[in-house]
């Protein structure tokens, strides 16, 4: 009967993390890929690479089971993501619009 | 069994050690990237300085959560790359020439503080440490509630911290982290609220429609308040991750405005989204690939746009909108037919998220 406490109280906890986490990686993978249509590997190469390598760890990390790291790393991947597809949207040489 | 612990013992030393040695090494690392950023290698080397920055962020976050394996990994692609990104930097960085002024010799006399803490040196004790005025500039180091955080930074000095893993740097015990209401040993989900019926922990929500599964009468279809349960649209259809429009949005030829004929399709849009009101979406415009692919792009990110601003002024907040056009570069279909090419010429509607 405690064994089967033990799980219950297990198997919620497994549960709880997943959901913030998923969100947040699917807002920075549609941030990147504005970013990367607005032009930015080449007009804001290092804000898109800074965004790129935070969403590559956030997607590591969730595998890990390590919700709370993989929102922080793909809050960060959403933000970077946002600044290199405004800063590329405004490069002079871009042939998009914000 | 005196053996046995003494071998552990030294092997949570050697632990240490190298933790200690691999922050050293994350702290010169960065330094590094900050050297090679000032020799301009956010232009000269994008890629490698954005990757030496990011793993040595990496690695720190590796160290504070106790894997110094993963830790030494980051280190050696951080250290790989910030050398690649300061040779980068010496070939194209733009040579700078600075012109120094001399200014007239002033005469200053001022107050140091050498350790910055607001008592100048010249009243402080402790000049070299820290510490309150009250206390003649010396760290305080009383620890009233004995929980290892002295009481100068301790903002619950009588209580001591409970070292739950949730803000265990305040100094004050949480005896309820998520603030549901159940105390943590109660609680089996003690940093995420949930109600008491579920032990504390959030109850799920399958269709991910906001509505908890315990009050959704239609569970697994994702649906509205009050009930959860799909609404019945004529020209829409709600996915988890897609409003998909069973007919597609008109506009003028070659412009933006968009034709009367279509306000009925926006205006099931906008009842959808006053039914999910925590709905965010993407308006994502696509062309076909006749004519230019810049005037494409800006074609339809003007049409993504007057869908966006037709939604405001419905009564739709700018803030659960974004306009996207991605030109001819996502097609559905060959635009080699006339049938294709109209189906390439489209405007979506993908949820971003429902919460």
């Amino acid at each position: 009967m405690r064994l089967l406490s033990a799980l219950l109280v297990l198997g919620a906890l497994v549960g709880c993390g997943p959901d913030q986490s998923t969100a947040t990686l699917i807002d920075a993978e549609v941030a990147l890929e504005a970013a990367r249509t607005a032009g930015a590997p080449q007009n804001a190469a290092y804000e898109y690479a800074l965004a790129e390598a935070y969403l590559t760890k956030a997607k590591e990390t969730v595998n890990r089971a390590r919700y709370e790291s993989a929102t922080e790393f793909a809050a960060k991947a959403k933000k970077l993501a946002n600044e290199a597809r405004q800063k590329a949207v405004s490069a002079p040489n871009s042939g998009a619009t914000p | 069994m005196r053996h046995r612990a003494l071998v552990l013992v030294a092997l949570a030393a050697a632990s240490c050690v190298t933790s200690g040695k691999l922050r050293e090494g994350a702290a010169s690392l960065r330094t590094e990237v900050e050297k090679a950023k000032k020799s301009g290698a956010a232009k000269c080397a994008p890629k490698e300085l954005a990757l030496a920055e990011t793993n040595v962020d990496f690695a720190e976050a590796e160290l504070a959560s106790g894997d110094p394996r993963r830790a030494k990994q980051h280190l050696d692609v951080a250290e790989t790359n910030v050398t690649k990104a300061l040779e980068m930097s010496k070939t194209c960085a733009p040579t700078q020439v600075t012109i120094a002024k001399k200014e007239p010799a002033k005469v200053v006399i001022e107050k140091t503080d050498r350790d910055g803490d607001g008592v100048p040196d010249i009243e402080d004790q402790c000049p070299d440490e820290p510490g309150p005025p009250e206390n003649h500039g010396c760290p305080t180091t009383k620890d009233s509630d004995g929980d290892g955080i002295p009481d100068d930074i301790d903002r619950c000095p009588l209580d001591p911290e409970d070292f739950d893993g949730w803000q265990d740097e305040d100094g004050c015990p949480d005896p309820d982290n998520d603030g549901d209401g159940i105390v943590d040993k109660a609680d089996a989900c003690p940093n995420e609220p949930g109600p008491v019926e579920n032990k504390g922990c959030p109850v799920g929500d399958r269709d991910k429609d906001g509505i908890p599964d315990n009050v959704d009468k239609c569970p697994d279809e994702p649906g509205p308040p009050p009930d959860g349960c799909p609404k019945k649209y004529t020209l829409i259809e709600i996915r988890p991750d897609q409003i998909v429009t069973k007919v597609q949005v008109k506009y003028a030829t070659g412009k933006f405005k968009i034709l009367p004929a279509s306000y009925k399709l926006l205006n099931e849009i906008v009842l959808a989204m006053n039914d999910y009101p925590k709905m965010k979406v993407l308006v994502a415009g696509h062309t076909d690939n006749k004519g230019k692919q810049a005037s494409n792009m800006k074609l339809s990110q003007r049409r993504a746009d007057s869908v966006v601003d037709y939604l405001v002024t419905k009564g739709i907040s700018a803030d659960r909108l974004q306009a996207i056009g991605y030109g001819p570069t996502q097609p559905i279909a060959s635009n080699k037919t006339n049938t294709g090419r109209a189906k390439n010429r489209r405007t979506e509607f993908k949820i971003v998220s429902m919460e």
